[in-house]
C-alpha cells in the first residue's frame, strides 16, 4: 500500500500485485491531477473556476468537467436534492472560499444571512465538452467529486493492471477484488479519531461523511462543509457521522452525505433503499441500518 | 548585532529580488536560445523548401495551420459511473478473519502468521502430498474515516 496526502486529506493506494504499485501510484497521480486541474473550486486556472465565472452562458470545457459534473446532477436527481452541487454560493458565504489548510488558519468567519435556496441543479445543461449553469449559480462537487475519483482510479487501475485494487480517498473508498478478496476497512469518524470498527468489503465502495471534519470557526461557533440544501446553512448534525455501503465509491457516498442532511430521518431514508450503513448520532450512540455488521465490542445504541 | 524582524524582512526581498532577477534572466536566456534554435531551423527549411521548389516539375507547398484552442487537454478515458444508492457487500469483522483463515485451512498452512494453521500434519501416511501454492496474504486494511 502506499499512502500520500492530496486535497487536504489522503490517499491510500493498494494492489494485489505488489509489484504493480507503482505504476498504480503514478496512474492514481495524474488521474488526480487531471480531476484537481478540472473540478478544482480553489484554482484560479481550472475549467470549474472558469465556469463558474460565466454562470448563464455556455462554456467550453474538459470532458473530464462534464462527465463529474453529470454525476453531482444525478446525484441531486436520485436524492432528490439532498446531495446538491450548486451549493457552491453558500459555502462561499460561509467562509469556504480557499483550501481547508487556508481557511483554518483566516480569524473567526462571520455568520451570513442565510438567504433562500432555490433548486438550480435541474437547470443545469451540458454537451460534449461544454457546461451551462442556471444563472445565479455557483457549482461545487465536493460533495461528489471525490469519491467519483476513487471509483475513476479503481477501475482505470483494474483495467490497465488488471489486478485487484483498493482506493481511498479521504475515506471514500473503493475496492476491485480479482480473485475475491476481502478488503478489510477500518472505519473512524475523522482522520485523527481511533478506528470503530473493521469490516469486510468484498467489492463495491464504502464512504464516510462527517461534520467533524473539515469545519472552521465562525464567529457563532463551528461550520462545516456539508451544506443542507434546504436551508443553505451546515446541516444541524442530529446525525454527527455515516457511514455506508455501496456499488461504487460514489453510491455509498452520495448515501452517506445524505444521511447527513436527513438528520434523524436519516435512518428509514437508508433502510428503504437497502443501504447498509452505519449512524454516529450526536450524542456518540450508534445506529447500524440493515446488514451493517455488528461492532464486537457493544458499541451499538439499543 | 540582533537579527529582528525588519532585518528578516530585508534579507527575505533581497533574495526574493536575486531570484526573480534570476529567473528572468534564464528565462530570457532560454528564450534566446530557443528563439536562435527556431529561427535556425526555419532558415533550413526555407532553404530546402526553396530548393525543392527550384527543382523542375516540383509543386510549391502550402504551411499547415493547426488551430489549437486551449492548451491543454485531457488524455484519459473518461469512465461513465452509474449514481444509484445501495448494493456492495460487507461483512463482520468476525467474518474477516474467518475468511481469511477459512481460505487458507485447506492448505499447508506453511504460513507462519496462521495461527490456525498445522503444518505437515494434514500429509497423511502415504508420503508428502505435493503443497499447493500458499495464499496470498490478506490486503492491508484502507481507512474510511470522514473527511
Amino acid at each position: 500500500m502506499s499512502t500520500w496526502r492530496v486535497w487536504s486529506t489522503y490517499v491510500q493506494v493498494c494492489v494485489t500485485d505488489e509489484r504493480l504499485l507503482p505504476r498504480a501510484k503514478s496512474l492514481t497521480r495524474r488521474l488526480l491531477e487531471d480531476v484537481d486541474r478540472t473540478c478544482s473550486r480553489f484554482r484560479d486556472d481550472s475549467d470549474l473556476s472558469r465556469l463558474n465565472a460565466a454562470p448563464g452562458r455556455w462554456v467550453e470545457v474538459d470532458p473530464l468537467l462534464v462527465e463529474a459534473t453529470r454525476v453531482a446532477v444525478d446525484a441531486a436527481r436520485i436524492t432528490d436534492g439532498l446531495v446538491d452541487p450548486c451549493v457552491g454560493r453558500a459555502l462561499v458565504s460561509w467562509g469556504y472560499d480557499v483550501d481547508l489548510e487556508l481557511l483554518v488558519r483566516r480569524p473567526f468567519a462571520a455568520v451570513p444571512d442565510v438567504l433562500e435556496p432555490r433548486p438550480d441543479w435541474q437547470e443545469i445543461r451540458w454537451q460534449d465538452g461544454a457546461l451551462r449553469l442556471p444563472a445565479d449559480c455557483m457549482l461545487d462537487l465536493g460533495a461528489t467529486a471525490k469519491a467519483w475519483a476513487a471509483d475513476l482510479i479503481a477501475e482505470t487501475a483494474a483495467a490497465e493492471l488488471g489486478c485487484g485494487v483498493s482506493i481511498s480517498l479521504g475515506g471514500d473508498v473503493r475496492v476491485i477484488s480479482s480473485g475475491g478478496e476481502l478488503w478489510p476497512i477500518r472505519v473512524s469518524e475523522t482522520e485523527r479519531s481511533a478506528v470503530d470498527q473493521t469490516v469486510g468489503l468484498a467489492r463495491g465502495g464504502i464512504a464516510t461523511s462527517t461534520i467533524l471534519a473539515r469545519r472552521w470557526r465562525t464567529e457563532d461557533g463551528w461550520a462545516h462543509h456539508l451544506i443542507d440544501p434546504r436551508t443553505g446553512a451546515p446541516v444541524s448534525g442530529e446525525v454527527r457521522t455515516a457511514t455506508a455501503v455501496g456499488d461504487t465509491a460514489l453510491a455509498a457516498n452520495v448515501a452517506s452525505t445524505a444521511a447527513l442532511v436527513l438528520g434523524a430521518d436519516a435512518e428509514a431514508w437508508l433502510s428503504d433503499r437497502g443501504v447498509h450503513a452505519r449512524l454516529v448520532l450526536a450524542d456518540g450512540s450508534v445506529r447500524p441500518v440493515r446488514d451493517w455488521p455488528a461492532a464486537p465490542s457493544g458499541k451499538t445504541a439499543a | 548585532m540582533t537579527y529582528d524582524a525588519r532585518r528578516r524582512d530585508r534579507y527575505r526581498f533581497a533574495v526574493a529580488a536575486v531570484t526573480g532577477l534570476a529567473t528572468c534572466a534564464v528565462a530570457g536566456a532560454t528564450g534566446a536560445v530557443t528563439g536562435m534554435a527556431e529561427a535556425k531551423t526555419a532558415q533550413d527549411a526555407a532553404e530546402k523548401a526553396g530548393q525543392q521548389a527550384a527543382a523542375p516539375g516540383a509543386r510549391p507547398r502550402r504551411p499547415r495551420v493547426v488551430t489549437k484552442e486551449r492548451p491543454v487537454k485531457t488524455e484519459v478515458v473518461t469512465r461513465v459511473v452509474q449514481v444509484s444508492v445501495g448494493g456492495g457487500e460487507v461483512s463482520s469483522p468476525a467474518s474477516t478473519s474467518t475468511s481469511t483463515s477459512s481460505t487458507s485451512s485447506g492448505s499447508s498452512g506453511s504460513s507462519g502468521s496462521s495461527s490456525s494453521g498445522s503444518s505437515g500434519s494434514d500429509s497423511g501416511p502415504g508420503g508428502p502430498a505435493p503443497q499447493p501454492a500458499p495464499p496470498p496474504p490478506p490486503p492491508p486494511p484502507a481507512d474510511s474515516s470522514g473527511s
